[in-house]
């Protein structure tokens, strides 16, 4: 059951018909908490054994660590938590893997087991990972309902391909009403079309093109290449990001507010600020769970360095169990130790960041570049694959067959436009916010300012900016334009979420 | 105080009702005026228009094209104009089979059927060529045109061209056209599963629909969305072996039966022409079906022609690609310019062959 299907849109209504009909916040939850059992269950309903073990485990794990006040102890149930998920990943994702690269090094026949990867086993268990850490850190007070930390790890909304929403966001957010109002529901609709818009109308479309030239990348002309790696580039931002949305559409509905997982990604100006920009869910969570995990002593810059490097390698294999994935971690690692080496070394030597536009271009430009280039390690089937890529990208091998899809032309513009309404928004929600937006706060704050006659800004401190549409005749002729726009020109038959795989 | 109180909140209640409705007025207005921005916008892109007697049909799925057609009343929506003028007591060819002889992506003098004209003008041997295709047609669509086909046009030769799709079980399951149920003799029965020309929903919306460029367009995406349907769960059905083993010995047989069928009704007219997928440099395999009508051509004395070396060599040689347009996928959708150039080209060759155009009774 994707979000693209009408299985799925038929499941959101009955279960928002049902929230909007219950009697109870505890009725409520049950109904949810059963939804989202079985909208897991309706992939595979043998792997709601896998779902659950990470929930009992977690949940009597925490519960022993803040009976326990002996550190040891503490520790040794941690321990218990964390390795009870990281060998459930490992099976499930990396039994294979391990077997394939030991048999090579031992020089035997691949042993392959047949195991059938658990959808979005990476988030649950990364999202009960943390309860079980935040709660050893003392920075949580233990859920005492196993059901409603259950509810917590498999909400359906994000349980397949995130966002990772930590429990000490979601669990404040289960003592609203959950039932659905009309401003709730009109404002997640609209999430929700525009995350189906960038799923079928640019993603689905982009994949049409891009499929076939990795496939036979040698065959081709390296303009197609090179196009089909920039129209790579846009598929898996939209393909996520569209997902994202879908999520955090469906969860407002509901009432629980998800994370923002993307900020304008490709306005990057360095691989930094890249990655606060995309999935910042994972990013966040890596950097808060592994990264500051790691051994870093203050006088000593390597350790940062290093770091780094294990974080983005290990996030590398989170993404895949592959060599290709592995480089494309170890190549994330590299490109932002040089950019904290080289803000350190501007920082020692008195330097601020240039703010001119002439800079800030070739540093956006070199940026997306390698971001591009980095694709093409996680696209990707094989290692001799991406060599044949970079080769026809460089010009090192000329001719082929030229393809120039022009969707992709067309898709260019509605991304930038939609990057221009977002960074206008952006500032304008910076700009007109009242003052507790700015303050940290643990529950989520929202506002909403006008923008216009035709439409209205919804910046919420957790789930980030939107544009949505207001009820003018402006609106309405934006939003019957965006509707007929789909029907006509999305693509027909929807491919699966990249995510999904991971 | 009280009084003046709910007073109060019953006129703040209802100018806000009428606020709401006001705004939903607008948005519906606004919904409208987007339908006609889109009824106007499209014109250029999605039009079928019937005038003195000539179709034209444009698309926008494969390509940007324009497609003109004689509406004799024959084929799908008739004749395939190719462009060239019709020369009076030139022989005629035909050419028939599904949606690549259609050919609503190409434009007219790109067709296939074009090319062979040209050709054998050049040559000194000028021909008339008809070209009649039909949407998701197989072999059945083809036997049961064949006499109307035949009384109306008298051609002196006729190209079937077709591929594995057309003589594979859907000549046996499809729905919406003719399919056919074959005999262990390889005698065969034509079923006629077509819908009614003018059914209730047709003559209500049909006025509609054919002034409204929206509309077809909505209703061509319907078709594509229904017929990529149709093809999941046929895909679905395959995979888990639903297919009753019957059907599959059935299925085995239709491939000689329709070439008999074909035989019988074009006689020595005939020409099968096999047009295979030709996908990426490392597909190089034969593929079963070609095979296999290869021989039943050879048994049954009838002329075969593959196209597919020439496909092959124009894509290493050249690097293009024979299928697929601007906004497929890379070489995946109906023939392009180039395919049916080569279409063209490799007919004209077996023709041009012949001592001269034979001429036939019906």
């Amino acid at each position: 059951m994707t979000f693209t299907s009408f299985s799925f849109i038929a499941f959101v209504g009955v279960v928002l018909a049902g929230l909007r009909l219950a009697p109870g916040r505890s009725v409520r939850q049950w109904l949810l908490l059963l939804a989202s059992l079985w909208f897991y269950a309706s992939w595979k309903p043998a792997y709601l054994l896998v779902l659950a073990t990470p929930i009992l485990v977690d949940y009597f794990c925490a519960i022993r660590i803040e009976q326990n006040a002996d550190a040891a102890v503490r520790k040794c149930w941690l321990a218990i938590g964390v390795c009870s998920n990281l060998v459930l990943l490992a099976y499930f994702k990396y039994a294979n893997f391990f077997f394939e690269n030991i048999s090579v090094l031992a020089g035997t026949v691949p042993r392959h087991l047949e195991i059938v990867l658990p959808l979005g086993i990476s988030f649950f268990t990364f999202k009960s990972l943390s309860y079980t850490i935040d709660v050893y850190r003392g920075d949580l007070p233990t859920c005492r309902s196993l059901w409603r930390y259950a509810m917590f790890v498999c909400y359906f909304p994000d349980l397949i391909a995130g966002p990772i929403v930590r429990a000490s966001v979601f669990f404040p957010q289960m003592k609203r009403p959950l039932r659905p109002s009309w401003r709730r529901t009109a404002a997640g609709c609209q999430i929700i079309a525009l995350g189906l818009t960038k799923k079928l109308l640019i993603a689905d479309q982009l994949a049409v093109f891009v499929d076939p030239v990795f496939t036979e990348a040698g065959t081709y002309s390296p303009l197609t290449v090179w196009s089909a790696v920039i129209a790579y580039s846009l598929q898996i931002y939209c393909d996520f990001s569209g997902y994202s949305d879908m999520a955090i559409g469906v969860s407002k509905i509901i009432g629980i507010d998800l994370p923002e997982n993307f900020n304008m990604p490709y306005l990057a100006v360095s691989p930094l600020d890249f990655w606060r920009r995309w999935h910042i869910t994972l990013s966040s969570w890596l950097r808060d769970y592994l990264y500051f995990s790691l051994p870093l002593r203050r006088n000593r810059p390597w350790d940062k360095y290093r770091n780094t490097a294990i974080t983005f390698l290990l996030s590398g294999l989170w993404h895949g169990a592959g060599w290709t994935f592995v480089c494309w971690g170890a190549l994330h690692g590299v490109a932002l130790s040089g950019s904290h080496w080289w803000a350190a070394r501007r920082l020692r030597l008195g330097r601020l960041p240039s703010q001119s536009m002439g800079v800030r271009l070739i540093c956006w430009l070199s940026t997306y570049v390698f971001i591009c280039v980095t694709w093409v390690l996680f696209r990707s089937q094989s290692l001799p694959a991406i060599l044949t890529i970079l080769r026809k990208m460089a010009g090192m091998a000329p001719g082929g067959i030229v393809w120039l899809y022009s969707p992709l032309l067309m898709v260019l513009p509605i991304v930038i436009a939609g990057h221009v309404v977002g960074s206008l928004a952006a500032r304008r929600s910076v700009a007109t916010a009242p003052g507790r937006w700015l303050l940290p706060t643990v529950l989520p704050s929202s506002f909403i300012s006008d923008c216009g006659p035709w439409s209205q800004i919804e910046a919420n401190r957790l789930s980030g900016v939107y544009v949505l549409l207001r009820p003018t005749l402006l609106g309405g002729f934006i939003a019957g334009s965006w509707v007929l726009a789909m029907l006509l020109f999305c693509a027909i038959g929807s491919t699966p979420f990249i995510y999904f795989q991971f | 105080m009280a009084r003046s109180r709910t007073c109060k909140s019953d006129v703040s209640a209802s100018s806000l009702r009428a606020r709401a409705r006001k705004g939903n007025a607008q948005c519906a207005l606004g919904v409208l005026m987007a339908s006609l921005l889109f009824e106007v916008a499209l014109r250029p892109i999605v039009v079928d228009s019937s005038r003195l007697g000539v179709r034209t049909i444009r698309n926008y799925f494969e390509g940007l094209s324009c497609a003109h057609f004689e509406a004799d009343g024959l084929g799908e929506v008739g004749s395939r104009v190719t462009g060239n003028l019709r020369l009076s007591g030139a022989p005629e060819g035909m050419i028939i089979g599904d949606s690549h002889v259609v050919a609503y992506s190409v434009r007219d003098e790109e067709t296939m059927g074009s090319v062979v004209e040209r050709l054998s003008r050049t040559a000194g041997r000028p021909l008339n060529v008809r070209q009649y295709g039909w949407h998701g047609a197989n072999s059945p669509t083809f036997l049961a045109a064949a006499e109307s086909l035949l009384r109306a046009r008298n051609p002196s030769w006729v190209a079937v061209v077709l591929n594995s799709y057309n003589i594979g079980v859907n000549a046996l399951v499809i729905r919406g056209g003719w399919r056919m149920e074959v005999a262990p003799d390889y005698s065969f029965r034509l079923i006629d599963g077509r819908p009614p020309a003018h059914g209730r929903w047709r003559q209500t919306l049909g006025p509609l629909v054919g002034n409204s460029t929206l509309f077809l367009g909505l209703g061509q995406r319907l078709g594509l969305f229904q017929t990529r349907l149709a093809q999941e769960s046929y895909a679905k059905q395959m995979v888990s072996q639903k297919l009753e083993s019957a059907l599959d010995e059935q299925a085995a047989r239709v491939p000689r039966a329709s070439v008999l069928g074909l035989k019988r009704a074009f006689g020595g007219r005939l020409l099968v022409v096999y047009a295979p997928q030709v996908l990426g440099l490392a597909h190089y395999a034969v593929e079963p079906t070609e095979t296999e009508l290869q021989q039943l051509c050879a048994e049954e004395g009838v002329a075969f022609l593959s196209v597919r070396e020439r496909l092959e060599r124009d894509r290493n040689h050249y690097s293009r690609l024979s299928r697929g347009f601007h906004n497929t996928a890379p070489g995946v959708g109906h023939f392009n310019a180039i395919g049916h150039r080569i279409i063209g080209e490799e007919i004209w060759r077996h023709i041009c062959d012949r001592p001269s155009p034979p001429i036939q009774g019906p």
